[in-house]
């Protein structure tokens, strides 16, 4: 299976936000600041409850802050295609 | 860092720093009276530090200081967690599992002295240290999911 990547506007949003801290996001959505560090460095993916309440913390769907971006499969190496 | 990890950290240093001079004395077959005090000693040691340590964080900590909330679990430190519980039940089921193999083969196979029968002591703390490296290995693992993800 291809490894897949999640990008996120976290970091963009709360500048657009008044400027929110990462601790005024983390305890509007019950998380801890580490870990609104590691999402928006990209080094933990959130579950779909924490990616939803983040979007809602921002007044914005899911998918504006939340980009799924699979990696494309692996190409098959020249002549060792199936005979 | 988080008081989650602080924990962790503080929590894998105790463990060395208590059960690495402990298991020094213990294994070097000593008498059972040393082993015994050697036993209570390691387990007050540990207990005072790990106390002092989270004191010391509480107090430092500004969500507990100031807000006096307390530490806050989130979905990282449940994930870290189970990831952690997941190689310490390995370490410690596969440490019961070879103590088993060798104090069954050692009875079976000669009646001289074996991990079960001869040596009840050293046999104890032998699964003893499988408990204390499948605890040593749960927090070794939060400090890396930790460090992995800050």
């Amino acid at each position: 299976m291809a490894k897949t990547i999640i990008h996120n506007r976290i970091r963009a949003l709360r500048f657009a936000k008044d400027e929110m801290t990462q601790q005024a996001l983390a305890d509007a959505v019950g998380i801890t600041r580490q870990t609104v560090i590691a999402l928006e460095k990209g080094k933990y993916y959130p579950s779909l409850e924490l990616a939803f309440r983040i979007a809602a913390a921002f007044g914005e769907p899911l998918e504006a802050v939340f980009q799924f971006e699979p990696e494309p499969a692996a190409k098959p190496r020249p002549g060792r295609g199936v005979l | 860092m988080s008081f989650r990890e602080k924990s962790a950290w503080a929590s894998l240093a105790s463990l060395l720093i208590v059960y690495v001079p402990y298991f020094a004395i213990v294994l070097s077959r000593p008498r059972i009276s040393v082993v015994l005090a050697a036993f209570i000693v390691a387990v007050v040691v540990q207990v005072i530090l790990l106390v002092l340590a989270h004191v010391v964080f509480a107090v430092s900590s500004s969500e507990v200081r100031t807000r006096g909330e307390r530490p806050r679990r989130d979905e990282r430190d449940i994930a870290i967690e189970l990831r952690s519980f997941k190689t310490s039940s390995l370490i410690l089921g596969g440490g019961v599992m070879i103590w088993c193999f060798a104090a069954l083969a050692g009875t079976a196979l000669r009646r001289g002295t074996n991990l079960a029968t001869e040596d009840a002591v050293f046999a104890c703390q032998v699964l003893f240290a499988g408990f204390v490296l499948a605890n040593l290995a749960y927090y070794a693992t939060q400090v890396i999911g930790y460090r992995r993800t800050s």
